[in-house]
């Protein structure tokens, strides 16, 4: 088989799905069987995104929630990265800290909300503060973990060449921790997105993309809701594979 | 260039459980200044734990460690010698980690890199990363790692464990090789009793854990020695010895 049709092959493999989902819709939508209020047609929700788009309408929207997920994911990488670290250099302190750190990753951060409003208001620092809170704990556990677990043979190559201790953390540990790191920053990178939107709907505001879905449900505008809805899972998914592939080009040793 | 001699040495393991293991009991051995000796044993018997001691990773119980200078460099093949190499480091920059982090400018660390890797008994392609260097490659690499220290004793655990017939037979020629030229002492461990005789100089061998020494033979054998030597009668006498030894050795310790 050639390296053209080995391509082709692997992209209709990967194709084939989401084409046909967007067929059946349409086909669903033509077909009057469900109420439109329930699953508006295909060229209505295309419109409506158009329309988004076009009118300019989504684009404080997307900047504000861009705002808050970049600002709360951003607080969460700085502090979680080097406290994590920090917390998995010493056996003691791993296992102090791992029972408060995986009760705060298992707890839904929906359930802090009304505690947030409390002592953040209702504008942007009660929603970045739930979108670091969420990430905050997965980046902390993942990079502990990375730190904890990294390779004894390699510290003690490290002892061999007389590395000093900040050495053999710089030169050594940072690299063998690293992509558990990044598991967590990825893992963190998807539920930071969720709680953007999830905290804008149980918040509100005037901008942002969840009170945009929420106040299409309100006066039941299924197109726009629709619309809305295939935008967010588009900016999601090239957001994780943006994210994915460079993460392969950075760690390229991960696996072996 | 420096000797060693260990006196004594007694390694007791507690295991979690508060078990005890004892490892090494009462051995004593000496290896002079550029001598090869070369230390063959059965599995489990204690002989990297050995290794471990006179690098100073493991704290021997009792027991004193001399060596003929003061706190002489050490270079250490690691039995696991693919998890020691860094996965994130080029073929070139793993052999260089040692300079590199000793702060040794680019242009000195290059002029030494050259000059190690004239006349290697394999090719390796220096930009590859470990996961794409073969057993032999990657056993190279980080046999030249410890060597570009321009180490004074060389710790080797089992390091051709995991060639193939001729691969190990060329490595085993430009060890002997490095080992005249240079005059670095080496303390080898092996369990294939070939090897341990066509490098050594005094073939050591050990009991079954707690290990100690059972009998130290000279291997009186002209360098620099041709790999046919391996088929001479003078080798095989000597081979023959050694086997008979070991195996009432074996045999003594199983009817205890
Ligand atoms: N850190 C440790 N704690 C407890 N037991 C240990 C430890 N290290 C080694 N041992 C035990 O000591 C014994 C000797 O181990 P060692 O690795 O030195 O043997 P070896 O002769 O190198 O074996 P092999 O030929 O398989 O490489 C084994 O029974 C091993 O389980
Ligand atoms: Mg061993």
């Amino acid at each position: 088989m050639t390296i053209r049709w080995y391509y082709l092959r692997e992209f209709l493999l990967r194709a084939w799905l989401p084409v046909g989902l967007l067929v059946g819709w349409h086909l669903l939508g033509a077909s009057q069987w469900v109420s439109p209020l329930l699953l508006p047609s295909l060229s209505d929700t295309l419109s409506a995104g158009v329309g988004l788009i076009a009118s300019g309408a989504i684009f404080s929207d997307l900047q504000s929630s861009a705002y808050r997920f970049v600002v709360g994911y951003g607080i969460a990488v700085i502090v979680g990265v080097p406290l994590g670290m920090l917390i998995g250099i010493h056996p003691v302190l791993h296992k102090s800290f791992e029972f408060v750190l995986e009760f705060g990753r298992a707890t839904p951060v929906t359930a802090f909300f009304p505690l947030f409003l409390l002592l953040f208001g209702i504008h942007d620092p009660s929603k970045i503060a739930m979108v670091t809170v969420a990430s905050v704990f997965i980046i902390i556990l993942n990079s502990a973990y990375g730190v904890y677990y990294a390779s004894r043979t390699r510290q003690r190559v490290g002892d061999l060449f007389r590395l000093s201790r900040l050495q053999r953390f710089v030169r050594i540990t940072f690299w063998d921790a690293l992509p558990q790191i990044v598991v967590g920053l990825r893992t963190a990178l998807s539920l930071a997105l969720i709680v953007v939107v999830v905290s804008e709907m149980l918040i509100g505001t005037e901008h942002g993309l969840g009170q945009r879905i929420f106040d299409a449900y309100t006066v039941s505008n299924s197109p726009e809701l629709y619309a809305l809805l295939l935008i967010i899972g588009v900016i999601g998914y090239f957001l994780n594979s943006g994210f994915v592939s460079v993460e392969k080009r950075v760690i390229h040793w991960k696996g072996y | 260039m420096a000797g060693l001699s260990c006196n004594g040495l007694s390694v007791v393991f507690t295991t979690p459980a508060g078990r005890e293991i004892r490892v090494l009991q009462d051995l004593s051995l000496s290896v002079a200044e550029g001598e090869f000796v070369t230390i063959f044993g059965p599995n489990g018997c204690g002989k990297s734990t050995l290794l471990n001691v006179l690098l100073g990773h493991t704290k021997a119980t009792s027991g004193t460690i001399t060596f003929t200078t003061q706190d002489p460099r050490l270079g250490y093949i690691f039995q696991d010698y693919r998890s020691a190499l860094m996965p994130w480091l080029t073929a070139r920059d793993n052999v260089c980690f040692p300079l590199s982090v000793a702060g040794i400018s680019e242009v000195d660390i290059q002029e030494r890199f050259g000059a190690i890797i004239t006349g290697l008994p394999i090719h390796i392609n220096w930009l590859a990363y470990p996961y794409h260097l073969s057993g032999g490659q990657a056993q190279l690499v980080s046999i030249l790692r410890s060597l570009i220290i321009e180490p004074e004793v060389l710790l080797l655990d089992e390091p051709f464990s995991a060639l193939d017939y001729q691969t190990n037979l060329y490595m085993l020629r430009w060890l002997q090789q490095i080992s005249m030229e240079r005059r670095v002492t080496m303390v080898f461990v092996s369990h294939q009793i070939d090897e341990a005789i066509f490098l050594g100089d005094k073939v050591v061998l050990l009991t079954p854990g707690p290990a100690t020494v059972s009998e130290e033979i000279r291997i009186d054998l002209q360098r620099p020695r041709g790999l046919s030597i391996m088929g001479s009668e003078s080798f095989r006498e000597r081979k023959e010895y050694i086997l008979a030894r070991f195996l009432k050795m074996v045999h003594e310790s199983d009817s205890v």
